[in-house]
């Protein structure tokens, strides 16, 4: 004997399940396809978006830090972009500190860093004491105060050493920041920064191996190099500080350099 | 009258081996055919296979009947599988000798090579689901094929035992080996309409259009045995159907929803 209605709800089921697998496969499909061609839409736009980055990073890694000062080839000219974005807070820290305390009274941290420096492309010839290798020694932090501490060890100016020691003062801490961040990513930027700083706050032995750095790693950055001619006028190599812009201004046309040039020459930036 | 219209479409496909529902389709036709020929000329034995419902059974019956008439024909459907019996049987039917007691082989061999054969009258013994045998009774057929006073067919499903049956022990005494298949989706159309024709129920025939038909044919996989559960099960929900709720009876195509319906009943679904 024939259960009808059982028969029945059987075969519903059945009918549904049958209908519902070719559709759900075809949705399936369709979504799978679907992600598919969001992520590699969104692959295609992030490679974009990434491949300047990534001949940054070429560039950096291609420029790093060399221990030979006679370094005779010619700096690679890079036309991309960086741009330097310290946290704002930092940044207002550092001008306060830079102005609220003269960099000589409080020497909170010294950093011992060993910084082989690279010849710029101009001063293959002209920059005789850099020649030899120069090592710029800057101690890591000690936290006992100096409270007398000198500015600085002109001994570079005496005589080519083989190290520079430079005992910085200032706003140490958020500039060893800054360095540690450039010796992570070897962003020229950031070097540009530390030379700046540096130079603001009256380091000029530092100033001049970070613009070198710079130099070294973006040939083309002019900031770059009127902070390498300034510390040089102001450590007393006035000669190489204005050869070095001349060379620089020959290749780049500065008209900020060529200003510097006249000050210098002229005797109105010492 | 559509009852008894729903009731003679349904009997018709009530699974039986009766020569009188053989349907004739062009496949089969071709098979007898040249099942007859092979049969007709002097050979030890022949082999007939294929999975089961595909007609073998149905077959031997038909030529059963069409060679019954001119020659010894003798088919046994259901295996005599105790050997003692076995040669009493043929004894008795093929040489009309009654055993009352033991009869072993060799005493039936000798039977056998004793006997002459009067205007190649030569015996043809059929054996149905002879998949069934023991192996040594099959030795045993072999040994008497080679005779050539025996002609056997043996009919059996598809199966390994069949492989080396076919392929080892008969290997050099078989001169015929037919396959049987499934129906294909045009065969198994004219084997529905051509048997509800056959009883006479035109009307249910036409119901069975070509979407039916592919239903079918989904659910059956074209064998004809399952194809006869599934129809009569489908005649016999529209039954209920006709007595109960007739408004569900779509008279000019087999409803999808009732085939479905025979399927799971017969369990040719799984739902």
């Amino acid at each position: 004997m024939l259960d009808i209605k059982e028969l029945e709800q059987r075969q519903r089921n059945y009918a549904l399940k049958r209908r519902f697998v070719p559709v759900a496969i075809i949705v399936l499909v369709v979504v799978v396809f679907g992600f598919g061609y969001l992520f590699s839409t969104v692959e295609t736009e992030k490679k974009v978006i990434q491949k300047p980055s990534i001949a940054i990073k070429a560039v950096a890694v291609k420029s790093k830090p060399e221990t030979k000062i006679n370094d005779t080839k010619p700096a690679e000219i890079v036309q991309e972009q960086t741009v330097l974005s310290p946290a704002m807070d930092f940044v207002q820290s550092m001008k306060n500190h830079s102005s609220a305390q003269p960099p000589v009274q409080q020497v909170s941290q010294i950093r011992t860093v060993v910084v082989q420096v690279p010849a710029p492309v101009v001063q293959q010839k002209s920059i005789e004491p850099i020649k030899e290798p120069s090592v710029v020694v800057v101690k890591q932090p000690e936290i006992a105060r100096q409270p007398e501490a000198p500015k600085m060890n002109h001994k570079m100016e005496s005589a080519p050493k083989t190290s520079i020691n430079i005992e910085r003062s200032g706003s140490g801490s958020e500039i060893d920041q800054v360095i540690k961040r450039f010796q992570t990513n070897q962003n020229p930027s950031l070097s540009l920064f530390v030379a700046k700083k540096s130079y603001e706050m009256g380091d000029y032995h530092q100033a001049l191996n970070y613009a070198l750095i710079t130099n070294k790693i973006k040939s083309d950055i002019a900031d770059s190099w009127i902070i390498f001619a300034k510390s040089l006028v102001k450590l007393g190599r006035k000669e190489e500080a204005a050869k070095t812009l001349k060379e620089y201004i020959s290749f780049s046309g500065s008209t900020e350099a060529k200003q510097l040039m006249d000050d210098i020459n002229s005797g109105r930036f010492k | 009258m559509k009852v008894e219209l729903f009731t003679k479409s349904r009997d018709s496909f009530l699974d039986s081996t009766s020569v009188e529902n053989y349907i004739e389709l062009d496949r089969a036709s071709m098979i007898y055919k040249s099942l007859l020929e092979a049969v007709s000329k002097p050979m030890k034995m022949a082999l007939l296979f294929g999975k089961p419902g595909t007609g073998k059974s149905m077959l031997l019956a038909k030529l059963y009947q069409s060679m019954s008439q001119n020659q010894k024909v003798f088919l046994y459907s259901t295996p005599i599988l105790d050997e003692d019996e076995f040669f009493k049987v043929l004894a008795q039917d093929l040489y009309g000798i009654k055993y009352d007691e033991e009869l072993n082989f060799t005493q039936f061999m000798k039977i056998v090579e004793n006997r002459e054969i009067i205007d190649d009258s030569i015996p043809f013994v059929m054996l149905d689901e002879a998949q069934l045998y023991l192996e040594p009774l099959m030795e045993k057929i072999r040994l008497l094929s080679d005779t050539r006073k025996v002609k056997f067919l043996i009919s059996l499903h598809k199966t390994q035992k069949e492989d080396v049956v076919a392929k080892e022990h008969f290997q050099t005494r078989i001169s015929k080996t037919i396959e049987l298949e499934n129906a294909s989706m045009d065969e198994l159309k004219i084997y529905i309409q051509k048997k509800l024709m056959k009883a006479n129920c035109l009307e249910t025939a036409t119901m069975f259009t070509q979407k039916a038909i592919k239903t079918i044919y989904r659910l059956t996989a074209g064998n004809y045995r399952n194809t006869n559960k599934l129809l009569y099960a489908f005649f016999e929900i529209g039954l209920y159907y006709l007595a109960n709720e007739p408004k569900k009876i779509d008279s000019n195509e087999a409803s999808t929803v009732m085939l479905e319906m025979a399927a799971i009943h017969t369990g040719l679904l799984d739902a």
